[in-house]
C-alpha cells in the first residue's frame, strides 16, 4: 500500500542538516523515518510535541518551509532540496530553555495576563516579551515587492452545477451519481490522490481503485487535489484554498455552485488523560497514515488506549507491521502517560506498561463545520456520541460519515478527565482540563465565553481537535448534557488561509492616459492618483532638485506657455431632451438656462449640502452637454446622476467617455499663438470668450475646445477622441517651441492653481465641507426650483458658520508648511492647513487652511506649524495671484 | 498599446489608418499557438457604437459581421469589422433618425472609449476563469451572447464569439484600463502558454467564422 518508491530517492534540510526522502513522502514522514520524533514545540509552555494526526489537522507539525511558517510538514508534500526548519524554540528543537515556563504555571493560570496587567504602561512593557515566548511561526519579512523575490498568488473561478466536498468514498460515490445525471461536478478534495480513508487501509485498496478510476473518467467531473474549502457562503460560493503539487504559494479558488455535497468525513480527535500530549503518543488514523501511506512503522512496542472493533483492527496492524503489541486499555483504565518528553509507558490501576507507542482510538467527530456556515444547526446525538448536521439549507446537503452514519461514541459523553495540569484539552493554546475547570469556576460557564477567555478551541486546528473535548469540560462542570452545552460557531476561514492568498495576485488596476509613452520618453516623474499614473514633473537632469524642475515648468506657464495632461479628468457626455432639467436637479449652478457653446462651474452637493464634487459642464448642444469631474470621484459621480434620472421618466442619457478622450490644457500668455497654429477656430476673446466652447479640429484631429483657467492663465482645455491624442500633443509641442513651450505636471499645476486659491474638492474639502464655508457661495442658486442640497444649503447660507476656509501668506521665509499642518491660536490649534506650496510670484508660501469662523478675518495673523514650530502668517482671503482674474480674460 | 507592442519588437502596421500590430513572432507559430492552447490580441481597434434610447434593444437588421451586445435596457454595444464600419454607422443613423421624437436614440462613435482584446483558443474559458467570475460555458455563455462582470473589480463586458470551432471571447474595459488588462490576461494564461497574435493570424482566424 505504501505510495513510495525505494528506488527514488532525494534529500531536503532541516535545520542544515540533510533529511532523506522517498518519492511520495510527506515532510513530516521523511523527518520520522530519518528519526526525527519532535517536531514542534507548543505554543505556551513550549512542550515537545510529536506527530500526532498525519493529517493537517492538529498544530504538532507546524513548521517554517522555505521561510513560509505555519506549513504542516505532515502532509506537505517533500521536495528536493527544501529548507526546513522549526519555529517558537529557543534556542533549538530539541532543547527548548523556555519549557522551563512550566516550572512556573502555577504563576500563569488562565486568563492571568488580563488580570495581571491591568494598567497599558506594564501592558506595553511586557506585551513584546509575552509575544516573543509564545506564539506560532512568525510572518516573513516584508521582501521589495519590486526585486520579484516575494510569493504571488493566483485566484481562479470555477462555476459549476454540483460542488462535492470530500475525496473519499462518500464523495466519491456523489460525484459520480450527479455526474451520471447529466451534471457539471467538481470534486474538491484535501488529500493528493482520491480515496480518503480508503487510501491507507489495506482491504480497500481495489475499491478506492476502481472508485477513483470511475471518477477520473467521469464526464463533466473536474477534480482540484489537494483543495481545502475554507468558507461555505450565501448562494452557494464556496472558498477554496489549493496547494500546487510543486510547491510555490497556494491559489484562492472561488467556487460558485448550484448544490454542494459535504462529504468531508469525520476527523479524530484525541482523549482526556494526563500527559495525552507526549511524543509517542499518537491517534490510531495517524498511524494508519504513517503505516498505510508510507510504510512507516511508528513504534517498537505499543499501548492501544480504545475499545471495541477499532482498537482490534489497529492491534492486528500494528502486529502485521512487526510492531509488539503491549496492551489495549479501555479509555477510563488510563491513569496517564509516563514520560519526560517520550512517552515511555501508560500507567493504569494495574501499573505501568512500558511502551514507545500510545495509540489513542479518539472520538471521531463528524467535520461538519461547513454545514454549519451554510445554515445548517448541529445537534448531540447520544447513539452516535456526535454532534450531527440537522436543518440543512435546500441547496446543501451531507453525505456519508459526517451524517454519522456507522458512528459510535469512543468514550461516554460527557467524557470523565483529571483536573491535571498536563491534560491537555487544547493542543494549539495549551489549555488544560484544569483551565477549563478554572474558567468554568470563575463564571464563564457557556460554550463561547468560555471559549473567548481561555482560547480553547481558537489556534490553528480552530477546534477541529478540541472542541469536543471542551465541550465535554464545560458539560460536565456545569452539569448540562452534550447538547444542552452546545457547539461553538464555526466561521470561516476553516481550515486558516494565508492572506496573501485572500489578497490575490498583485496586480492592481493602473489606468493609463493615451500619453503615458509620451510622458515617460520625456522624462516623467510619475504619481500615483487614485488609479491613475500622472507625471509630478518632468525632469530634465536627473540631479535637478524638485524645487528647481517645478519653477521650470511654473515660469514656462506664467511667461510664456505650458501644457499639460488632463486625460485623468472624469469626462461625462449627457444628452437627451431632458439633459438641463437633471443637471439643474443634481448640481448647485443653472444648467438648463446655460447657452450653447458656453462653460460654467459646476457644483454637487449632498442633501446636507456637502459639497460631493466639482467640475465644469459646458453645453455643446441643446440636448447635448460634456460635464468634467474630478478625477477620483468619476464612477461617483456617473452614479449619482443614474441614481437621480431613475423614475423620472426624462429623456437623459448619461455616457462616461473618460478613456475615450485625450485631453490636454494648454496655458499661459502664448496658449492663443501656439494653439491658432493648429485650428481654424477663431481664439481671439472678441469670438471665444472666457468660459465659453467650441467644436472643430486641432492638428486634424475633431476637437472640443473650452476656454477655462484652472492654472490662471489664458488657456484652453483641449479633448480630441483617444486615438488622435500623441498627434495632438506632438503637434502642440512643435507649434510650441519657437515660444518656449514646456509640459508640466501635477505638482506644478498645485502650485499655480493654489495661487489662484483654486478649490481641489476632496483635498482642500472635507465630509463637513459646503460651499458657504469653502468660500464659494457663488455657486449655489437657492432661487432656482429644488435641487439636490437647496433645503440644507439654505439653512447653512443664514446659518453662523462653524469653519471656513481661508487662504495664508506665511511672513516668514523659507517656510513651507506641509499639507495638513496645524494652524495655531495663543499655542492652541486653530485649523488646518490642507494646502501649501511656495509661491514664485510671492516669494513666499502661500496656501489654504480651514480655521474657526471668528479667526477667519482678512489680514489677521496666525501661526503655522512648520517643521514642528510656529511660524507666522497672515490670511489673504482673495487670490495670491492676478485676483481680478485679468489674465484669464486675455 | 501599438506603441507599446512595437517597443517589445512586434512589426507593426498601419491598417486603414490604425497602427496595428500584423505579429508578435510570426503568423504561423501565432496560429498554431492560438489553436493549440490559447491566444490573445488587441482589437480595440474595432469600431464600436453605443446605441442609446428609443428601443435599441431591437435594433434593425445590421451589417452580417456586426455584433450586438446589449448592455441595459435601453443601451446596446454594435461591433464590426473595420471594413463594415461606415455600412454599420449608416444603418444605425438612419435608425436613429426614424425613431420618433417621443422616444429618440442617440448613436455615439465610442471606438476609443474601449479597449477591446480577444482571447482565443481551447484555453481560453481557463484564462477567463483566473480573471473573471463568470460561467463562461457554452450553455452559459453561448457564442454571440455576453455578460458584465469585473476584471479584478474593474468593470468589464466579455462577449463571446467563437472563431468557427475556436471559442474566443472579447473582452471590453475602459481604455484607460487597456495596458494594465493587457498584462494581466497574459499573467493569467501563463500556465497555459499563451501567445500574443496579430492581425494576420486573426483574420486567417477570422475566415473560419460561418
Amino acid at each position: 500500500m505504501a505510495q513510495a518508491s525505494p528506488s527514488e530517492g532525494f534529500s531536503f534540510l532541516l535545520n542544515d542538516k540533510p533529511i532523506q526522502a522517498k518519492a511520495g513522502d510527506s515532510i513530516g514522514a521523511a523527518m520520522f523515518r530519518a528519526g526525527v520524533r519532535v517536531f514542534t514545540r507548543s505554543f505556551k509552555h513550549h512542550r515537545p510535541r510529536g506527530l500526532l494526526c498525519v493529517a493537517g489537522n492538529c498544530p504538532n507539525c507546524l513548521m517554517n518551509v522555505d521561510g513560509t511558517p505555519n506549513v504542516r510538514v505532515c502532509t506537505t508534500p517533500a521536495r528536493p532540496g527544501m529548507r526546513v526548519a522549526p519555529q517558537n524554540v529557543f534556542p533549538s528543537l530539541e532543547f527548548d530553555v523556555l519549557a522551563a515556563s512550566q516550572k512556573f504555571d502555577w504563576l500563569m493560570p488562565v486568563g492571568w495576563y488580563y488580570k495581571t496587567f491591568t494598567r497599558r504602561p506594564v501592558w506595553n512593557a511586557v506585551e513584546p516579551f509575552i509575544r516573543k515566548a509564545a506564539g506560532l511561526g512568525e510572518a516573513p519579512p516584508s521582501i521589495d515587492r519590486f526585486s520579484g523575490e516575494d510569493p504571488d498568488y493566483e485566484q481562479r473561478y470555477v462555476h459549476t452545477e454540483v460542488a462535492v466536498l470530500g475525496g473519499g468514498p462518500s464523495g466519491l460515490t456523489a460525484a459520480l451519481e450527479a455526474s451520471r445525471q447529466g451534471s457539471r461536478v467538481t470534486l474538491i478534495d484535501e488529500q493528493p490522490q482520491l480515496g480518503g480513508h480508503l487510501r491507507f487501509t489495506p482491504s480497500d485498496a481495489e475499491r478506492r481503485r476502481v472508485l477513483a478510476g470511475q471518477v477520473e473518467a467521469a464526464q463533466g467531473v473536474e477534480v482540484l487535489s489537494r483543495a481545502q474549502c475554507f468558507g461555505l457562503y450565501e448562494d452557494g460560493l464556496l472558498g477554496v484554498v489549493q496547494l500546487p503539487r510543486d510547491g510555490g504559494e497556494e491559489s484562492l479558488i472561488h467556487v460558485r455552485a448550484e448544490r454542494v455535497v459535504v462529504a468531508t468525513g469525520v476527523i479524530e480527535a484525541p482523549l482526556l488523560f494526563e500527559n495525552n500530549d507526549l511524543v509517542g503518543v499518537m491517534l490510531s488514523s495517524g498511524v494508519e497514515r504513517l503505516i498505510g501511506l508510507y510504510g512507516i512503522v511508528p513504534g517498537r512496542r505499543a499501548v492501544i488506549v480504545g475499545d471495541g472493533p477499532r482498537a482490534g483492527r489497529i492491534a492486528s496492524l500494528l502486529k502485521d507491521s512487526g510492531v509488539d503489541v503491549a496492551a489495549t486499555v479501555r479509555p477510563d483504565q488510563v491513569l496517564s502517560v509516563t514520560g519526560a518528553a517520550q512517552a515511555d509507558g501508560v500507567r493504569t490501576a494495574g501499573g505501568k506498561i512500558p511502551c514507545d507507542l500510545v495509540v489513542v482510538c479518539g472520538h471521531l467527530v463528524p467535520n461538519a463545520g461547513l454545514l454549519h456556515q451554510a445554515g445548517g444547526s448541529l445537534d448531540w446525538s447520544d447513539e452516535n456520541g456526535a454532534f450531527l448536521p440537522t436543518r440543512l439549507p435546500p441547496h446543501v446537503e451531507a453525505a456519508g460519515q459526517v451524517k454519522g452514519s456507522d458512528l459510535t461514541a469512543a468514550v461516554p459523553s460527557p467524557p470523565a478527565y483529571p483536573d491535571s495540569k498536563r491534560c491537555y484539552a487544547c493542543l494549539c493554546e495549551d489549555v488544560t482540563t484544569s483551565d477549563l475547570r478554572t474558567a468554568i469556576r470563575e463564571g464563564f460557564d457557556h460554550i463561547e465565553t468560555l471559549k473567548r477567555y481561555t482560547t480553547v478551541s481558537m489556534g490553528p486546528c480552530q477546534g477541529r481537535m478540541c472542541q469536543i473535548s471542551s465541550i465535554g469540560v464545560c458539560a460536565r462542570e456545569t452539569g448540562g448534557g452534550m447538547g444542552e452545552t452546545g457547539v461553538t460557531t464555526s466561521r470561516p476561514p476553516n481550515p486558516s488561509i494565508s492572506l496573501g492568498a485572500l489578497a490575490g495576485p498583485r496586480h492592481p488596476p493602473v489606468k493609463r492616459s493615451p500619453l503615458h509613452h509620451e510622458h515617460e520618453a520625456l522624462g516623467a516623474v510619475w504619481m500615483n492618483m487614485g488609479q491613475w499614473k500622472r507625471p509630478r514633473y518632468y525632469a530634465p537632469e536627473p540631479d535637478w532638485s524638485e524645487q528647481r524642475i517645478v519653477e521650470r515648468e511654473y515660469r514656462a506657464v506664467r511667461e510664456r506657455v505650458g501644457v499639460v495632461d488632463v486625460g485623468p479628468l472624469g469626462k461625462i457626455e449627457v444628452r437627451g431632451r431632458d439633459s438641463g432639467k437633471l443637471l439643474d436637479k443634481v448640481y448647485t449652478h443653472r444648467f438648463g438656462s446655460l447657452k450653447a457653446g458656453r462653460v460654467r462651474y459646476a457644483v454637487i452637493c449632498d442633501e446636507t449640502g456637502t459639497i460631493l464634487d466639482d467640475g465644469t459642464i459646458s453645453r455643446l448642444a441643446d440636448d447635448h452637454y460634456f460635464l468634467t469631474t474630478t478625477t477620483g470621484n468619476l464612477e461617483f459621480v456617473v452614479q449619482w446622476l443614474e441614481w437621480w434620472l431613475v423614475e423620472t421618466g426624462w429623456d437623459v442619457h448619461i455616457a462616461d467617455v473618460t478613456g475615450g478622450r485625450s485631453s490636454i490644457n494648454v496655458a499661459g500668455p502664448k496658449a492663443r499663438e501656439v494653439l491658432a497654429e493648429l485650428t481654424d477656430i477663431d481664439l481671439e476673446t472678441a469670438a471665444f470668450k472666457y468660459m465659453a466652447c467650441r467644436r472643430g479640429e486641432v492638428a486634424g484631429a475633431p476637437a472640443v475646445l473650452l476656454r477655462i483657467g484652472f492654472v490662471g492663465e489664458m488657456g484652453w482645455e483641449v479633448h480630441v477622441p483617444a486615438d488622435y491624442g500623441v498627434h495632438v500633443w506632438r503637434s502642440v509641442l512643435a507649434a510650441g517651441k519657437e515660444h518656449g513651450i514646456l509640459p508640466f505636471g501635477v505638482e506644478t499645476q498645485r502650485v499655480l492653481r493654489l495661487e489662484k486659491k483654486h478649490v481641489i474638492v476632496g483635498v482642500d474639502t472635507d465630509a463637513l465641507s459646503n460651499p458657504y464655508e469653502a468660500d464659494i457661495p457663488w455657486v449655489t442658486k437657492l432661487e432656482k426650483q429644488d435641487f439636490i442640497g437647496k433645503a440644507s444649503l439654505g439653512t447653512l447660507q443664514s446659518a453662523a458658520a462653524n469653519e471656513r476656509l481661508i487662504g495664508f501668506t506665511m511672513l516668514e521665509d523659507g517656510k513651507v508648511p506641509e499639507d495638513g499642518s496645524s494652524v495655531m491660536l495663543d499655542g492652541r490649534p486653530a485649523g488646518r492647513v490642507t494646502s501649501a506650496r511656495y509661491s514664485f510670484v510671492n516669494g513666499t508660501a502661500v496656501g489654504l487652511a480651514w480655521v474657526s469662523d471668528e479667526l477667519a478675518e482678512e489680514g489677521r495673523e496666525i501661526d503655522v506649524r512648520v517643521g514642528g514650530k510656529p511660524a507666522r502668517a497672515r490670511i489673504q482671503q482673495a487670490a495670491f495671484y492676478d485676483p481680478e482674474g485679468r489674465r484669464l480674460r486675455m | 498599446m501599438a506603441e507599446r507592442c512595437a517597443q517589445s519588437g512586434a512589426t507593426v502596421v498601419v491598417e486603414r489608418g490604425w497602427e496595428t500590430v500584423s505579429h508578435y513572432t510570426s503568423p504561423e507559430e501565432e496560429l498554431e499557438a492560438v489553436r493549440r492552447s490559447v491566444g490573445l490580441a488587441d482589437l480595440s481597434r474595432i469600431p464600436k457604437f453605443d446605441v442609446r434610447g428609443g428601443c435599441s434593444d431591437t435594433l434593425p437588421e445590421l451589417d452580417a459581421q456586426a455584433g450586438i451586445w446589449p448592455q441595459r435596457p435601453g443601451e446596446t454595444l454594435v461591433t464590426c469589422p473595420p471594413e463594415s464600419a461606415a455600412a454599420v454607422r449608416e444603418q444605425l443613423d438612419r435608425y436613429a433618425s426614424a425613431a420618433g421624437e417621443d422616444a429618440p436614440v442617440y448613436v455615439s462613435d465610442v471606438t476609443a472609449v474601449y479597449t477591446a482584446l480577444m482571447l482565443a483558443g481551447p484555453e481560453s474559458g481557463n484564462v477567463l476563469g483566473r480573471l473573471a467570475d463568470i460561467d463562461a460555458s457554452d450553455t452559459a455563455l453561448p457564442n454571440l451572447d455576453c455578460v458584465q462582470t469585473g476584471v479584478h473589480h474593474v468593470h468589464a463586458m466579455v462577449a463571446r464569439q467563437d472563431l468557427g470551432p475556436l471559442p474566443a471571447y472579447l473582452i471590453f474595459t475602459g481604455r484607460e484600463y487597456g495596458e494594465w488588462l493587457w498584462d494581466t490576461v497574459m499573467l493569467a494564461g501563463v500556465s497555459c502558454g499563451i501567445q500574443p497574435f496579430g492581425s494576420k493570424a486573426q483574420q486567417t482566424l477570422e475566415a473560419a467564422r460561418p
